[in-house]
């Protein structure tokens, strides 16, 4: 499941509060387990582990560069929570690790930095 | 007294087929020479995987091992173990067309095995062998 929002927001506890995020994207995916047996004609499964992954793209002022670059370089990130809430209200928060990062600069434009992060621990899907 | 084995349908299964007792001797000649020791085949053996089992179906099966003893006291087989096959192929499979006397039990040096592969879900490898005995 894919949920992007364009118009709602993004976050990421940490990040100084000037940073834009264009757009931001959470993928919910949910494992699943083979049961077929050998007297079955069509394949069976069973649900197994459930995990979320997702990006942003980030625009802001190059003095901001540190805070994302911070948390992708130290060993121990520690306790990140990303929170997008999509324009109808509901929000998917979690815990996460950011995967990579890595920033585009063109002449004349704001610098855009995409952030990659894999969800740990349960996700908080609230209702409408 | 046989020990019934749990009726769950394998994910996957193998089976080789049982041996004929006999001896060869090979003369300085090079001819070989073979001579049978008996007038039925005995030692087939089964290999069952069952994937991504519940946790009730795996106590099922270590609960079959434990109550037989491991290989001694023997085990009645299910027909749904031999699930995907034809009636007659099944009868190869569960050692019934070599003729009566072939008993079933767990094989006496491996045990099943237990992979846990997420929560209440299991894998579990059962070796079986069909012998000629008593009981």
């Amino acid at each position: 499941m894919a949920v992007t929002s364009t118009t709602g927001s993004f976050s990421i506890t940490g990040l100084d509060s000037t940073v834009v995020v264009r757009d931001a994207s959470v993928d919910i995916s949910r494992d699943t387990l083979e049961t077929t047996n050998l007297g079955d004609s069509s394949r069976t499964y069973v649900t197994g582990l459930r995990g979320a992954s997702g990006s942003a793209t980030l625009l802001y002022e190059n003095s901001l560069l540190d805070d994302v670059y911070a948390k992708i370089n130290t060993d121990s990130q520690g306790a990140i929570t990303a929170t997008l809430t999509l324009t109808i209200g509901k929000t998917i928060s979690g815990s996460v690790l950011i995967t990579s990062v890595g920033s585009t600069v063109t002449v004349g434009d704001v610098t855009s930095t995409n952030v990659a992060f894999t969800f740990t621990g349960d996700l908080t899907i609230s209702s409408t | 007294m046989a020990t019934a084995f749990p009726s769950i349908a394998p994910t996957g299964r193998s089976f080789v087929a049982p041996r004929w007792p006999t001896q060869t001797q090979t003369s300085q000649s090079g001819v070989i020479t073979r001579r049978l020791w008996g007038s039925r085949p005995s030692r087939a053996t089964l290999s069952l995987r069952f994937n991504n089992i519940s946790d009730t179906n795996t106590s099922a099966i270590l609960n079959a091992y434990n109550t037989a003893k491991g290989s001694v006291d023997s085990l009645t087989l299910p027909s749904v173990l031999f699930d995907g096959a034809d009636t007659t192929l099944a009868s190869w499979l569960n050692a019934s067309a070599t003729g009566s006397g072939l008993l079933w039990a767990f094989a006496e040096d491996s045990p099943p095995q237990v992979e846990s592969v997420a929560p209440g879900r299991s894998n579990v490898s059962v070796s079986l062998t069909a012998e000629l005995r008593i009981s």
